[in-house]
């Protein structure tokens, strides 16, 4: 009932702030309609336009495999996206390259066809020019015809004629993506938008920063020696805590609602087709940020430095879990598996693009149990002594 | 000018003179921008494909796909436990090639029907294109070779599959391959890491400043700064020992800052000049300096004002292009970036970076002091007691 009293209380003293409705209700419609607006058309994920790379060749070599790597080049399919220039010397393609015209440069050894013939290991040498795009289109096309060569002479033995018509018989590659030829079958993620991919991590974002709120709110009715005037009261100091954290939980939550709401009406945001475990989502995530801020303010004193604290580990793990920037991955992406965000933005994905409920319910299990471990930190170092100010 | 100087060391004093305080307004930005140059700074864009897969086959030809394709010198492969996980991955942005190879892949295969490997993605690009080209040849291949063994008389499937793993222990080493030659014709410009560096650094500036004046703030909050004008000082020596300590705090992080980043880690920005870059940052500082003031003077409650990184830093940098380049943006968001100090910030130092000096970055240069000028002007009265 205490509880219910504080909670009660301090809501009345939110409804009257009319700077906490400012951040707590303002500050993320902000971002997200500034997102929405800004992002909307921009961040729709295009494709790529392929353009046609200027590939230098130079061989040494005349022999089969040089032929085949003509036709090969010549071919219907990889004529769009490789423009071929037979260089005269080693310095002609050098200079090809350095003065940035051609994307990707070839040497071919002149016993190349020899080698391969012979089963023996034979290398081209290949020289990355400008352009990153052309240079990937043009290095993934010579590879396939590389792979094509050495299975055609794995698969006939050594006799060159054979290989030779092993590699005619197999000219055509069904290298566009778009014809639904081939063995690929294309899976894109229309669902897809970056607004539905910022939309999430403003909800995060927004949820983490009403634990922020929370750990302000405690410090300032310490500053007022407010707390140490309700330790008079029939009031447990822990009542006093989870009854402001109740509070801060409504605050949240009509927060998220709002968030949720506006960016799936104004801005087509899909946030999945089940609502409770979204909604669980986002009271595990509070529960987190309001732990994790009350422990923060058990810790640090002053308003200033409890700022610094949260808003550090906010932009950490917002940052490690590619909320912004998307993240580079490697090693970070490992610490992400630490954070929040990484957590509640998976279980929000899985709905969005209805995964099982298993995995669903394996990473709402993660948030609760991480919740749980560090409200019962929080509690047990928290002491009555901390109402008194210091 | 003497108590200016206790002013300004005194607010220093009180904002990183403690260790708690040196730790959250010195160190942690210092480690942030570090680990950002350590991340982006590196030659993290290059033709490797690292490709997430989830293989379903309970054959073994989808095993043998993978195993081939790992042992290629440009691919990485990692294995997810599920598609619904592997499409979470590329959801998340965090990677844009991947594929799974279907439950009756090898099945498929032996059949001689076609046995489509499915590929995820959220656009279009290089490196998924070929990777799909390279999934198309390898699956190809097989059928190919299961063709060639039909028509030879082996039907049996248990046959094929032993000629098959014949195959590929013999061609497990690639015979023929292509090398990256040693020598380097064409340097590839890295201006996508540099520029995300520098938009976290001009991140951190702001969020730093905005906290130093959070001590200003507090300042009036507890009379301390009424109580200062008991002595016998000048309004004056309160305004600029407040204005100087803030700067020079400011100032301290853009060293370390460009100082750990250039000398102990070598980052080149680019070529960018050191003390170009460093102007920039300066400037960009003040006029930080200047909108934190004046977000001061509105929200005159300490315990306030800690929050204004949501409304202020966060909104003003996504104009600024803090996060994502201003090119992405549409025509009416960029005429926007052009309010924010950000935006001028990041463009000067990009303009450095692709080899202009002060003459190409005088425009930035006189903006970003226009912006520190005015709205100093007039968040200046945050620092003197008069006010209320």
């Amino acid at each position: 009932m205490a509880i219910m009293t504080i909670f009660i209380y301090e809501m009345k003293r939110l409804s009257r702030s009319w700077m906490t409705l400012l951040f707590a209700i303002i500050a993320p419609v902000v971002l997200i309609v500034l997102l929405g607006l800004a992002l909307k058309d921009a961040f729709a994920i295009g494709d790529r336009e392929l353009r046609q790379a200027e590939v230098v060749i130079y061989s040494e070599d005349d022999g089969i495999y040089f032929d085949a790597l003509r036709q090969y080049l010549e071919s219907g399919d990889v004529r769009p996206y490789i423009l071929p220039v037979y260089a005269e010397s080693l310095s002609h393609l050098e200079e090809r390259l350095r003065i940035g015209e051609a994307h990707l440069g070839i040497v071919i050894p002149g016993d190349f066809s020899l080698a391969v013939l012979k089963g023996e290991q034979a290398e081209w040498t290949l020289y990355p020019g400008t352009g990153l795009d052309k240079n990937i289109i043009a290095q993934g096309l010579i590879q396939v015809f590389l792979e094509r060569i050495n299975f055609a002479e794995h698969k006939t033995g050594q006799r060159p004629s054979e290989a030779e018509g092993q590699l005619a018989a197999r000219e055509r590659v069904p290298v566009s993506l778009d014809s639904g030829e081939g063995q690929v079958r294309l899976d894109k993620l229309e669902t897809f938008s970056m607004i539905q991919y910022f939309s999430v991590h403003v909800l995060i974002m927004s949820i983490f920063y009403s634990g922020l709120m929370l750990a302000v709110n405690l410090l300032y009715d310490r500053e007022n020696h407010l707390l140490e005037r309700l330790k008079v009261l029939p009031v447990k100091p822990f009542q006093v805590v989870l009854g402001k954290m109740l509070a801060f939980l409504v605050l949240s939550g009509l927060q998220s609602a709002i968030v949720i709401g506006l960016s799936a009406s104004v801005f087509d945001v899909d946030w999945g087709d089940r609502p409770f475990v979204l909604a669980l989502t986002c009271l595990l995530t509070m529960l987190i940020a309001m732990s994790l801020a009350f422990l923060v303010t058990l810790i640090v004193k002053s308003v200033g430095g409890v700022a610094a604290i949260f808003n550090t580990i906010v932009l950490i793990s917002t940052f490690a879990a590619g909320s912004f920037y998307p993240s580079p991955g490697g090693w970070l992406e490992k610490f992400a598996k630490f954070t929040l965000n990484e957590w509640a933005s998976s279980v929000m994905f899985s709905l969005m693009l209805r995964s099982g409920d298993a995995i669903v319910w394996k990473q709402t299990g993660v948030l609760f149990a991480a919740g749980a471990l560090i409200l019962l930190i929080a509690f047990s170092r928290f002491r009555s002594s901390f109402f008194r100010k210091e | 000018m003497m108590p200016a100087v206790t002013i300004m060391w005194n607010l220093m004093k009180r904002s990183i003179g403690t260790v708690r305080g040196f730790m959250t307004f010195i160190v942690i930005p210092a480690v942030a921008v570090s680990l950002s140059v350590l991340l982006f700074g590196g030659n993290s864009q290059d033709t490797i494909h690292r490709v997430h897969y989830v293989n379903e086959d309970d054959g073994p030809l989808g095993r043998y796909l993978i195993e081939r394709l790992s042992r290629h010198p440009d691919y990485e492969l990692f294995e997810v436990s599920h598609p619904d996980l592997l499409r979470e991955k590329v959801f998340k942005l965090r990677t844009n090639e991947a594929f799974i190879i279907p439950d009756s892949f090898t099945e498929h295969v032996l059949e001689g029907r076609q046995a489509f490997i499915e590929q995820i993605y959220l656009n279009r690009d290089a490196k998924n294109t070929a990777l799909a080209w390279m999934l198309n040849e390898q699956v190809d291949s097989m059928a190919a070779m299961v063709r060639t063994l039909t028509a030879n008389g082996i039907t049996d499937e248990s046959d094929i599959v032993q000629t098959l793993e014949r195959h590929w222990t013999l061609s497990g080493v690639n015979r023929v391959s292509g090398k990256i030659g040693d020598k380097v014709l064409w340097h590839r410009p890295e201006d996508d890491e540099i520029g995300e560096v520098n938009r976290i650094m001009v991140l951190f500036i702001m969020g730093i400043i905005s906290q130093a004046i959070i001590v200003v703030v507090n300042d009036h909050q507890q009379r301390t700064i009424y109580r200062m004008y008991l002595a016998p000082i000048r309004t004056t020596d309160i305004v600029v020992g407040n204005f100087l300590g803030c700067f020079l705090m400011g100032t301290f992080q853009i060293i370390l800052m460009l100082g750990i980043t250039r000398y102990a880690m070598g980052f080149q920005y680019g070529g960018a000049p050191v003390v170009h870059q460093f102007v920039v940052l300066v400037l960009f500082l003040l006029a930080s300096m200047g909108i934190a003031c004046v977000v001061g003077t509105f929200f005159r409650d300490s315990h306030h004002i800690g929050l204004i990184n949501v409304l202020v830093v966060l909104p003003t940098s996504m104009i600024g292009g803090c996060f994502w380049a201003l090119d992405d943006m549409p025509e009416f968001m960029r005429k926007m970036a052009n309010f924010v100090p950000q935006s001028w910030a990041i463009d000067a130092i990009s303009t450095l970076e692709d080899g202009g000096r002060w003459t190409d970055i005088s425009m930035n240069l006189l903006v970003l002091t226009a912006f520190a000028g005015v709205s100093l002007l007039f968040g200046a009265k945050i620092m003197r007691p008069d006010i209320d």
